[in-house]
């Protein structure tokens, strides 16, 4: 019926570790047979809590998920007391690509709408086949030597159904923590995985964390402080969830450019509609692909594509030309002044 | 694509050819093993304070499991605490290896209104304590065999342990149809759950829209609702897998009885573990040459 435990660990080759997961550690590998890089990653198999809930989802999803941008589940070895997953190899994560080739963390313009676009793509094929990732942060997703990037880390990844009204709520790094997680909503949808989404692409702008909250009321804070404390009258219902506080501190709403001055217009609409308070307001990945934003993508990898050299002038050139789009759009609303953080 | 509403079902290949059967259990037998074991997986969850999801999941993988593995390699104590075990996880709602098995060794050796329980001797009261008392010697050997054989049930199946079950859409069906009330929705379910116990496997036969349906239609009658024409096809079910599929789930009711009728009080009684089973097996031999003789 499948092929799951029939090659044995000794197949691979292990190399260094390349770091340890939720549930488990992963060393680069390489197939003895065909030279090929892989990443493995090894769950030890407890003696109370058996094979962990995490793999078991992890696997099942992986499976089932095949697609460009999410990183693809070879083999699954297992021997009596770990679990060998064989997964692509992929170069880095985002998190140390960024600490590497990023300037202070930030990258440049052309890169972050790739991987955005990326990323949404992969997000759209998850939600398409009824799966929330649940914990999208730059440690998860991985790329490679050619820019691509893939979702990782389906540990606590599920299917959704209808209703949804059972999951824990204690998902989600505190980071990309949607706020009506924060809140303590158990009927959360495909809306988390796009909050998570836009604190990464802000992320990526600056090199530093969106919200880095501490506890879950200083996340929730973090996001108030910048995205304004929503009271009933903004969001009708927010009342009702199991954390609503009557005594949150009330912040008014921030302009996201005051964070963000290098973002242009076109980026920054979009940000802000996957940065919504309310989930239901929350753009849906597949809309996000849609967003004028990335109309120029073709373009820009075009662009790369000419050589290296080229490249850098080309950069140089197509972020004078957003500064510029972006100096236009300053013209409403902006200065408010303050120090947001 | 990991569709919601749609389980992976059992190939016709796969329900000619027991694994149980091909390795010299008749065919009886396996059903009455079936029965057993979906029973004790039931009265466990009860006192594991399960939700019913994660009961049924058990069930189905228990009834999956042993469409790909032969009773004779994997006793049914060791795959009911193995189902359960991994159904309380993937249901979200986890159980401990110690709790499940404390629970089964207690149904299986002391007297319950559970038909997998030994029937009350005359004269006593409840049993001591001794008697479902589970060492940590046995404690640990019954663990390591729990785990073993959840991993088996992960290889066996893949690790495909997704599963939709049929009762939420049985709800929306009602909602849909207009006629939700209280009665309609617990005669559905009720229907549902024995549908669990079907020698038929309508769990690995059927997608959990005709289920539901199903459920539906029979609650709907008991409770003289009268439904719309053929509002079946609304749900993707055809008149004829409804029809078979009524005629299953009310025939589980009589299946059932017929089980507790043969189990309950025979000496020995359901062959749970592996050496039990070889001598109920080698005495079902005696007896059929014994027969022909």
């Amino acid at each position: 019926m499948d092929q799951t435990g029939k090659r044995h660990p000794s197949s691979f080759q292990q190399l260094e570790k390349l770091g340890e997961g939720t549930y488990a550690t992963v060393f680069k590998g390489r197939n003895r047979q065909t030279g090929e890089l892989v990443a493995l990653k090894e769950i030890h198999l407890d003696s109370e809590e058996g094979t962990p809930s995490t793999a078991i989802r992890e696997i099942s999803l992986m499976k089932e998920l095949k697609h460009e941008n999410i990183v693809s589940l070879h083999d699954v070895i297992h021997t009596e007391s770990k679990l060998m997953l064989v997964f692509e190899f992929m170069d880095r994560d985002l998190k140390k690509y960024m600490d590497h080739r990023g300037d202070r963390g930030a990258l440049d313009y052309v890169t972050i709408k790739s991987f955005m676009h990326q990323l949404l793509q992969g997000i759209a094929f998850c939600h398409d086949n009824r799966v929330l990732h649940r914990d999208l942060k730059p440690q998860n997703l991985l790329i490679n030597n050619k820019g691509m990037l893939k979702l990782a880390d389906f540990g606590l990844a599920r299917a959704f159904g209808i209703p949804v009204n059972t999951f824990s709520n204690e998902v989600v790094t505190l980071w990309y923590r949607a706020p009506d997680v924060l809140l303590g909503s158990r009927t959360y949808n495909t809306s988390i995985d796009i909050w998570s989404a836009g604190c990464i692409m802000a992320e990526m702008y600056t090199g530093r964390p969106l919200f880095p909250g501490t506890t879950n009321e200083d996340q929730l804070q973090k996001i108030f402080r910048l995205m304004g404390t929503p009271s009933e009258r903004s969001w009708p219902g927010i009342s009702q969830y199991p954390e609503y506080r009557s005594g949150f501190h009330i912040y008014a709403t921030q302009d996201l450019r005051m964070i963000l001055p290098q973002i242009d217009p076109m980026g920054l609409d979009l940000l802000s509609r996957m940065l919504q308070l309310r989930p239901e307001m929350r753009i849906s990945a597949k809309d996000a692909l849609r967003h004028p934003w990335f109309a120029d993508l073709k373009q820009l990898r075009a662009g790369i594509m000419q050589g290296q050299q080229q490249a850098g002038a080309e950069r140089a050139r197509l972020e004078a030309a957003a500064r510029a789009q972006q100096q236009q759009g300053m013209g409403i609303g902006g200065g408010m002044g303050g120090q947001v953080y | 694509m990991v569709s919601l509403l749609r389980n992976p079902l059992a190939t016709a290949d796969q329900l000619a050819s027991s694994p149980s059967q091909a390795d010299g259990i008749p065919a009886d037998l396996e059903t009455s093993l079936r029965w057993a074991g979906s029973e004790l997986i039931q009265a466990a969850g009860i006192l594991l304070r399960l939700p019913q999801k994660t009961v049924a999941t058990a069930i189905v993988l228990f009834q999956r499991f042993y469409l790909l593995s032969s009773m004779r390699s994997c006793a049914i104590t060791d795959s009911c605490h193995a189902v359960i075990f991994l159904s309380s996880k993937l249901t979200e709602h986890p159980a401990t290896p110690r709790d499940i098995i404390n629970v089964t060794t207690y149904l299986l050796n002391t007297p319950s209104p559970s038909p997998i329980s030994p029937a009350p001797a005359a004269g006593q009261g409840s049993t001591p304590p001794e008697e479902h008392y589970v060492t940590e010697q046995e404690y640990y050997i019954r663990r390591t065999r729990l785990l073993n054989v959840e991993m088996e049930i992960l290889k066996a199946c893949g690790f495909q342990t997704h599963l939709s079950l049929p009762y939420t859409l049985c709800i929306n069906y009602i909602q849909s149809l207009s006629v939700l009330s209280a009665e309609v929705v617990k005669k559905s379910f009720g229907y549902l759950t024995d549908a669990l116990l079907s020698p038929s496997l309508l769990y690995l036969t059927h997608q959990p829209n005709s289920l539901a349906v199903a459920a539906v239609y029979i609650g709907a009658r008991e409770c003289e609702v009268k439904l719309p024409a053929a509002w079946w096809d609304v749900f993707d079910c055809e008149r004829e897998e409804l029809g078979f599929l009524v005629v299953c789930m009310k025939g589980v009711k009589e299946f059932v009885e017929s089980e507790r009728k043969l189990w309950s009080g025979r000496k020995p009684g359901v062959p749970w573990e592996l050496d039990d089973l070889e001598i109920h097996l080698e005495r079902r031999r005696v007896l059929d040459g014994e027969a022909e003789v």
